[in-house]
This record gives structure tokens, sequence and C-alpha cells, in this order.
């Protein structure tokens, strides 16, 4: 039987829309089609990972300045999509792909 | 222009993979299977129960043979029932990335060997070489043949962590080797006992490599004497009811975990899952920053695995073909053969590897392996896991409740030391720091606070006096970890432990491996927060002698008195003299969803268990509390809406795009 949706996760799902195919948040909101990734259609922010909390702030400053704490959350209800530790500068990842 | 030689898999200049078809001596008879052969029901149950329980009593003969803590305690080895063509079928509940290397080993004895000098019953193979087969130097393997009436009916196999293998470190983790020359040697599959009697010169070129060869002898021969066991108990079961029912009933269990994959595979939709993971420093005082990739395209029912988008080989941060593969199947096991009782050979069977060679997680000769076993294989396995884990909480229920976060990266194997210990002899200590544990998340539930590490199900934690008694060290404390931002999520991870020690019965000891991240390397699951940082403290000239002579036992590295020693990932050896005190930690791992969607009732109740502070549950998990301190479910609700536009009204978009 042809598959209507993906569920990601428990706030994500891949779905067809009018023939389409999108992402598309608990909230209701797109993120881009399912060739596309997802993150491309989040607010991000990045962050020293030290901000991530209590214990991630490390000796050597110079090695973790490298790398950054990055958040995508959904434009419209502002819900965390994902998260990845990243070296500054490198692409996101375009990491969930399935098919419908 | 000369085209520039293609390398080969062939296990010298690259690491081993296997064809489809071994090309194997007709000289050598195997025992095949007759596919006219039925098994009753109740045969078959009784057949195949008595081959898993064969290889458990392998495992445990091993274990209580055995006398090095690493061993013996912590279970850091494998074994397994292999075919005639050297596939799995069953291996032990121990470390799941070892299954598939015996594998490779064997294979490449079948390829290699069968003609000159000849496979024959009684032999037990050892080999430790990275790019035949094993995962670092350490950890070697031995592989022997059961024959029946002449012919090569299955294999038993094992691999086991030998303390020291020789090199220019004790305890062979040689991080500053930029060519395996460097490292401990390697011994591709030579015999080690020949037609049942021991080779004692094999035996003497292995120990004399060791600055611990009683040791590693005795562990030697506690791995032989599994092999030994498993071997005469096989024999006994083909004895009982015949060649041609246990053999049919090997194959109908391969065939079986297969067909039980195979409607696992159906749950999932086709498509492409990937993580990554940064790694730093390829050798100490190197600055740079490295990647794991692991990519996973599920097209009907197999899986094709590739490590593109990972750093070149480079430095002492390397493993082979072998770790590669072996690190991708670890989480596979866990997620789609959870069911299958270690029979774990149908599983394999639609796993297909495309490896891009020359690459840190799958390099080629002469890139130096010896300290893979807590770098870079811990690496690929969590590497894996986050690409499985998100293919898999995308599959239908109840196979996307199976989906399990991140484990650890680089805190593996604690820290490793040697010395002069409190009996006046050299030792090579090596603290499973890991083997407390700690589940991480998963789409329906929190994960299990010191829980064991889900790679190695049969792992177990020392206890304190196992360590005081092998060591010239006295913990302080051993207590879990915070459930802070470190894996906070909708539903957090597991909790990791720290653990504090002094030096006891000796004046100082030497520390070559410690884990002191400049960057958490864990990545959260679908939203959630990262696992916490891998720390190695160390506290000079502390007042704990006098704290311990009035009566009290320190329980907080940060309440003592003395000099903060700056340490580093990879820096160099730390002596630890009398009078420190160093602390370790296994963080906690991946947290699932954005913390703010987690039920305030778990919050409180991490609250009330003294898990988390007031502060922090307001900061992560947006947690209000009423005056009588109950959950003010209003409040929360309110403050967390407060957060969410603030995301909306203060984040930019930021110009960065993904990759392709």
């Amino acid at each position: 039987m042809e598959r209507q949706q993906v569920l990601i996760g428990d706030n994500l799902r891949l779905a067809r829309v009018e023939g389409a195919i999108y992402f598309i948040c608990a909230c209701g909101q797109t993120l881009g089609s399912g060739d596309e990734n997802f993150k491309d259609y989040c607010l991000v922010e990045e962050s020293a990972t030290a901000s991530i909390g209590a214990g991630y702030k490390a000796s050597d400053q110079g090695m973790a300045d490298q790398v950054c704490f990055r958040e995508f959350f959904c434009p419209s209800c502002g819900l965390r999509q994902a998260t990845e530790i990243a070296r500054v500068g490198d692409p996101y990842l375009s990491d969930i792909q399935p098919r419908l | 222009m000369e085209e520039p030689e293609k390398l080969v898999c062939d296990g010298i200049a690259r690491g081993y993979v296997p064809p489809e078809v071994l090309s194997i001596s007709p000289r050598l008879r195997l025992y095949s299977s007759s596919s006219a052969t039925e098994v009753d029901p109740i045969t078959y149950e009784v057949i195949r129960n008595t081959l898993l329980n064969i290889n458990l009593e392998h495992g445990q003969t091993i274990q209580k043979l055995s006398i090095s803590p690493i061993t013996m305690i912590v279970r850091d080895f494998q074994c397994a029932i292999l075919t005639e063509v050297g596939d799995v079928m069953c291996l032990g509940p121990y470390l799941l990335y070892l299954g598939n290397m015996l594998a490779l080993i064997t294979k490449w004895i079948l390829e290699n060997r069968s003609d000159e000098p000849g496979i024959q019953d009684g032999d037990v193979f050892l080999c430790n070489d990275p790019y035949v087969g094993t995962s670092h130097q350490q950890d070697t393997g031995l592989t022997s043949p059961v024959f029946w009436e002449g012919e090569l009916f299955c294999w038993v196999a094992n691999s086991v962590h030998y303390s020291d293998v020789g090199g220019p470190v004790p305890g062979s983790f040689c991080l500053a080797s930029e060519d395996i020359r460097q490292d401990p040697p390697c011994f591709p599959p030579m015999k080690l006992a020949e037609a049942g009697k021991l080779r004692v010169d094999v035996e003497q070129l292995f120990l004399r490599q060791s600055r611990l060869p009683s040791t590693v002898d005795m562990d030697l021969h506690a791995a032989i004497a599994g092999l030994n066991l498993a071997r005469e108990r096989i024999i006994k079961l083909i004895q009982r009811y015949g060649p041609e029912i246990v053999k049919a009933v090997i194959d109908e269990v391969m065939d079986a975990g297969e067909r039980a994959v195979v409607e696992k595979l159906q749950m999932i939709p086709d498509g492409r899952w990937s993580e990554r993971v940064y790694t730093e420093v390829s050798v100490p005082g190197d600055r740079g920053i490295y990647v794991s990739q692991i990519n996973i395209v599920k097209e009907g029912e197999y899986l094709y695995v590739d490590n593109e988008g990972t750093s070149p080989q480079v430095g002492a941060i390397n493993n082979t073909y072998a770790g590669l593969a072996g690190g991708v199947l670890a989480p596979l096991t866990i997620m789609l053969g959870y069911d299958l009782a270690g029979t774990s050979g149908g599983l394999y069977r639609r796993v297909k590897f495309r490896p891009v060679f020359g690459t840190i997680t799958c390099a080629d000769f002469p890139a130096p392996i010896s300290t893979a076993g807590v770098y870079n294989m811990p690496m690929v396995v969590a590497t894996a896991t986050g690409a499985v884990a998100k293919m898999i909480a995308c599959a239908d229920s109840p196979l996307r409740e199976k989906a399990i976060g991140m484990a650890d990266v680089h805190a593996y194997g604690g820290w490793i030391f040697n010395g002069i210990n409190q009996h006046g002899q050299f030792f090579v200590g090596m603290s499973a720091g890991m083997a407390t544990g700690a589940l991480p998340a998963s789409p329906v539930r929190d994960g299990v606070d010191t829980g064991g590490l889900f790679w190695v199900p049969g792992m177990e934690a020392s206890n304190v006096e196992e360590n005081e008694m092998a060591w010239p060290v006295l913990t302080l404390y051993r207590r879990e970890n915070a459930a802070g931002a470190a894996g906070a999520g909708k539903f957090r991870s597991g909790l990791g432990a720290e653990e504090a020690w002094i030096l006891h019965g000796t004046e100082q000891m030497d520390v070559h491996v410690y884990m002191d991240e400049s960057f958490v390397k864990n990545q959260g699951m679908m939203g959630g927060n990262p696992g916490g940082r891998a720390f190695f403290k160390v506290k000079r000239s502390t007042d704990v002698n006098q704290m311990l002579a009035n009566g009290s036992i320190p329980q907080n590295y940060d309440e003592l008195k003395g000099e903060e020693e700056k340490t580093f990932f990879k820096g160099p050896p730390i002596v630890l003299k009398r009078g420190d005190i160093w602390c370790t930690n296994l963080p906690n791992f991946a947290g699932f969803g954005d913390p703010l969607r987690r039920d305030p009732e778990l919050v409180a109740k991490d609250l009330a268990d003294g898990k988390l502070t007031v502060h922090e549950a307001q900061i992560v998990y947006g947690l209000v509390l009423a005056t009588d301190g109950s959950v003010d479910v209003d409040g929360t609700s309110a403050y967390r809406e407060s957060r969410y536009l603030k995301r909306l009204g203060t984040i930019a978009k930021s110009p960065l795009k993904s990759s392709s």
C-alpha cells in the first residue's frame, strides 16, 4: 500500500499536499519540499557549545571556537526541530530524506 | 601518464573486503548444507538454543579464566559461531562491533591459508591485523575450525582485548603514531595451534611484544580454552543429532533472522539518512577538526551504507574497513536485530557497504590503528547510531519506538595508565569509565540512568573495590551525573556517572590516555540536546589526605582545595602523585525532542529526585513552580510560550545552506 505520509519523530512529517510532497511541522507549517533539507526552512541560532549548559566549557577555547551549536526552529511555532554540533561554516547536514 | 596502481581490498594494502563467493582451495573440503533436510520444530529449538548456549559458555569461559580486569570484569571481548564459509551465525552479548570482524578474519583465512599452510582439525589462528579484520591491534582475534569427518563444518572464534601487545607506549595506544610501523606489531593470521598442539614459537612471538607477558598469556589461554570448549560442545551436538540436522538448523537460524529483519525493513520507508560527528587532534599538538559521516540508503529490502563526507585519513585517528563495518552493524543489531538473541547473521546479509577508502573511518595501509579502540571505534558506532536512529524514527510503529539516540563518542576508554602498583609490580590499567553506561533517549521514553552501554550489552562496571585491588588507587566517590542540559529533551538521556580518585600504595603513575574533550561531540536527536562533554580534571597538592585523616571522605571535586591543572584532549602524559585528586566522567548521552516539550511532571520528578536544580528546570525545560513547590501548569505553559515567541522574535535566518 502506498504511504501517504512518513512521521519523523513526533513533530515533523513528510506528507502529500495537493499532489506535492512537503516536510510539515506539527503546527502545520511547511518546511520545504520533500527533496530539500527541511533545515533550510528553519530559523537557525548558532552559539558556542559552552552556552548549552554547565559542563560544556573546556580548557582549550581555541579548539572549542572551531565548532558551534546549531538549533533549528520552526519559523511558525518556534519548536526546535533539530540540533547540530558542527564545525563553524560547514553546511547544514541534510540528514533526513525519507521518500513517499 | 601511467595510471596509479589500483589498491585491492586484500587485507594488505587496503582493508579486507570479502567477495560474495570466497576463493577457497579445493584441498579444503567443506561440509555444506543439504536443503532437503527437514527438522521438526522442537528439535530445531533444542539445537538452536544449545548453539546459543555453547557460545555463551564460550564467553563465560573467557571471563572466568582471564585475569585482566578489562576482560574478567568489564567483558571487553566477543565470541561467535560462524558457518563453514565464515558468516556469523551467532555472537555473544559482548562488544557487538567485534562480531563481524571475526567473520572477516575467518574469511581471509579461508581465502589465503586454505591452500598453504592449509586448514586442519585442531588449528587455532591468531590475528591482530586491523587490515585483515580487527578494530585495533589490542583486540586480537582467535578463530578455529570445527571439522566433522574430514570436512570443515563451522568455526568458533573470539576477540579479546589484551592489555599490552607492544609498541612504544604502555597499553599500546600510540597517540603519536603517523604510520602503523610506529604502532604495536600487526600479525596477519598465523597458526597459534596446529592440529591440536600449541605452537610455542608463535605464542612466544606474540607474548614477546608485551610489557605484561604473564597477564597476556593467561588471557590468551582463557581465549584458547573458550575455543576448545565451544568446539567440543559442537562436536557432541553433531554426534547426538547428526551433522545434517545441526547444519540444517544453522542454516535456518540464518534464514529466519534474515526474514525477521526483512519484516522490519518493510516498516521503513525508502530514503536516505545521515549523521555527522566531529573529532579533534589527529596527533598531539595538532589543532585540526575532522569529520566522521555515515549515510544509510534504504532501498526496498536492503540497506546500503557509505561514509562519504568523512575526512581523509590522518595521524593516529583511523580505523579500517573492519572498524567501519563493525561500527555500523552494532547499532543495526540493536535497532533491527533486538529480537534475534544474537543470531545476527541474517541481518548482516541485508547490509551492503560502499566504503570510501582512504578516510579516517576506512583507512588504507599504512595508517596507524592502535588508538581506534578508544577513539575511532566509539566514534564510528556513534555516527552510525545517529543515522540508524533517524531512519528507525521514520518507521511505522512499533519499530519506530526502538530508535535510540547516540551514546558516547570519545569517553569509551575512560583513562589508561601505568606505573608500579601497590605490590611493587609494573602494571597497565584501563579504567572502563563507560561501563556504568547510560541509555540514550528514544522517541517514546527517557533513557536509563547508568543503564549500561547498549552496544556492549554484557558489559559490567567494575566494583570500586576491584579497581582498588588491581591498581594503586582509591575511589573517593562514584555517582550519577545531574540531569541538566546534557542530554536534555522531550525525553532525556539516561544519566552517566563521574568518579574521583586518589593514589594509594605508590608514589606516582603515568596517564597516557585521558578524555578531556574541547567540545561536545555527541549529537542530539530530533531537536534534543547533545550529550555532555567528557572531562578529565586534575587538582594538585590538595588537602585530601588531611581530610581523610580527619575522618572525612571528600564527596565533591570542586570543594577540595588545591591547584587545578589545565588538561587538554590528547595532551601530554600526566604524572599523578600523592595528594593529587582526579575526576573523570561518562557524560549523559543524546536527548530526544525539544526540551520545552517535556512533560512538566517528569521535570518535577527529576527535581524531586535531586537530579535537577530549580534553575536548570526553568532554563532547560521551562518549568515554573507554584509557591508550594508543585508544578504551576498554567505558569509553565505561559512561560514556555514566551520562550517559543522569543525564538521567533530574535533569531534571524542563517545564510548557510545545507550539504548536497
